[in-house]
């Protein structure tokens, strides 16, 4: 194979690029959450029959609704209070509030995302939008080690499960940590 | 042991003579390895890596993040360091084993930082995601059949593992009249591309024709379950228009990438099977719903003639194997009508008596149709499959 400088220089280019991409991932991953305000919030898992899916536990976020909104839309979650009951921050729902917009009165912070009413059948439920996967869940990874013990723990005391969730000034929020009764599930 | 049983046999047919005999025969023992070294040193590898594997799976969560994710940029750098050395070296084998190495790194370290920082998104995200990245090291850096179908079985992996998302998208363009059919025809069609402009490299000129290969059975294969399984899931009343649509341009680019793409003799038979599979399955797409025993038989019918089409064109190219494989499908699908068509156990009796020798028949005619295929010069059409 002859090799001229442009097939070097391709070479080399292509074998730098999934090594950056990695290296970038992890460093926005960084960047979004560095400086952010940090709240506990409690998760339950969506189905108690079948809470682990694989290597996933589908959960969804418990707040405490002041009050619970009315009927199913996009908007911001005002966490009016971090410090709640159990890790259960106190919440409204201001329907149409957009990312970049000034936080309402009375909010600590402001989520961007999707937020089901309560006549809406399952009960209220929101979700920031950049982790919603469907359904006002989200997929929180745990190891296989874990698993077992986590499941039975859940099933016992329901709230013992908590995020730390960063939220950005953009309004979205990023999973540092899961934490099982107050202690990380992993350093 | 196997060159030296194959070397007495053709000196006993007198094709060669016993000097020529006795000369091969010490060759093959003068390159002979002892197979036990490589066996025990390859277990002894083996269990190490698997050692290593499980202690670091047993304290998975104790590892701190920042080590995890320095360990998996380490061992990515150090292996894209290896291909860029062996690739340098002319090391062919390194080389390509070090790609695939850094492949399968690539997956695990977007899967790594997934899990550690809880990403939300579905798992084909993922997979779009590694193959963008790596595919342009592999196409530069690694030409094996063996690195050209990792890659293809890659691709297909991802296409089907975002088959909702795709679903959606046909659904948002009124094409769902064949879903099934498209979501399987598309890939194999894509692959007969990618492998035709794989080709204008000559350096990957040998894998272009392995994946052009690949993607032939793969379309072949395609057709075959489409025309040959009953689709029906609870009716389907939409038009198949669409998709047929979506699938000839889809025909057509798969056919003009083999007309313009790199010189390869098989050129014509090649247009022939990718004609001959979009005729199948665009009548596929009106039986597949067909129910009853009227659309059993007419399912049967299209899988047997697309078969007989495929025989007929590998047995003017004098493709062997896809000549022999085109009479036992038929034959096949011929018994298989008999099980379908027939019910009670004297029935099903008389039918297997029939359906068996209808095979042996076959085999029969097929076996001589081969033999006269085997005597036959080979022409210059008849070196792909």
């Amino acid at each position: 194979m002859t090799t001229t400088r442009t097939l070097i220089l391709a070479v080399a280019a292509s074998l730098a690029l999934p090594v950056l991409a990695l290296a970038a991932m992890i460093g926005q991953q960084e960047y979004r959450a560095f400086d952010a305000p940090v709240m506990q919030v409690s998760v339950r898992g969506v189905d108690p029959r079948d809470l682990l899916q694989g290597h996933y536990l589908v959960a969804t976020f418990d707040w405490d609704w002041q009050p619970a909104p009315e009927a199913s839309g996009t908007g911001g979650l005002c966490v009016m209070s971090t410090s709640g009951e159990r890790s259960r921050p106190s919440v409204r729902f201001i329907e149409g509030w957009q990312p970049g917009s000034a936080p309402a009165e009375g909010c600590q912070l402001m989520i961007f995302g999707n937020a089901r009413g309560k006549r809406d059948g399952a009960g209220a439920a929101f979700v920031p939008a950049n982790l919603d996967i469907g359904y006002f869940t989200v997929h929180l990874f745990v190891s296989e080690t874990r698993a077992p013990e986590l499941e039975d723990v859940i099933r016992k005391r329901p709230d013992a499960l908590t995020v730390d969730l960063a939220v950005r000034a953009d309004g979205s929020a990023v999973v540092r940590r899961l934490r099982l009764g107050g202690q990380p599930l992993n350093r | 042991m196997i060159a030296e049983h194959l070397t007495r046999r053709w000196q006993n047919a007198g094709l060669i003579d016993g000097a020529l005999a006795r000369r091969i025969i010490a060759w093959e023992a003068s390159r002979r390895r002892p197979i036990w070294p490589w066996a025990l040193g390859g277990t002894g590898a083996l269990a190490i890596a698997l050692g290593i594997m499980a202690i670091v799976g047993a304290n998975w969560d104790d590892i701190p993040a920042w080590i995890k994710l320095s360990v998996d940029l380490a061992l990515n750098s150090a292996c894209a360091v290896a291909v860029y050395v062996f690739w340098r070296a002319g090391r062919d084998w390194l080389r390509e084993l070090s790609a695939l190495l850094l492949f399968g790194l690539v997956l695990s370290g977007i899967a790594l930082i997934g899990q550690l920082y809880q990403l939300q998104s579905e798992p084909w995200n993922a997979l779009v995601l590694w193959l963008v990245l790596c595919t342009p090291f592999l196409a530069l850096t690694a030409v094996t059949r063996l690195t050209g179908a990792i890659w293809a079985i890659a691709v297909v992996t991802t296409w089907f593992s975002a088959e909702s998302a795709i679903s959606l998208m046909l659904g948002q363009l009124g094409l769902l009249g064949w879903k099934d059919g498209i979501l399987s025809y598309l890939p194999a069609c894509g692959l007969i591309v990618a492998a035709s402009l794989r080709g204008l490299w000559p350096p990957a000129r040998k894998q272009a024709d392995f994946l052009l290969k690949l993607s032939l059975a793969t379309l072949i294969l395609a057709c075959s379950v489409l025309s040959a399984v009953s689709w029906l899931k609870g009716g389907n009343s939409l038009n198949p228009l669409g998709s047929i649509i979506v699938a000839a341009l889809a025909t057509i680019a798969a056919a003009l990438a083999c007309r313009f793409g790199p010189v390869q003799p098989a050129r014509l038979p090649i247009l022939l099977v990718l004609g001959a599979s979009f005729a199948a399955w665009t009548a596929g797409a009106y039986v597949a719903y067909a129910t009853g025993t009227r659309g059993d038989l007419e399912r049967a019918l299209l899988f047997i003639v697309y078969w007989m089409v495929l025989g007929a064109i590998a047995a003017q190219v004098g493709w062997r194997s896809l000549f022999g494989t085109a009479i036992a499908a038929v034959g096949l699908r011929l018994l298989v009508l008999y099980f379908e068509a027939i019910g009670g156990l004297t029935a099903t009796g008389l039918g297997l008596l029939g359906g068996g020798v209808l095979c042996l028949a076959l085999a029969a005619i097929g076996w001589r149709l081969v033999r006269r295929i085997t005597s036959q010069p080979t022409t210059d059409t008849g070196t792909v499959p």
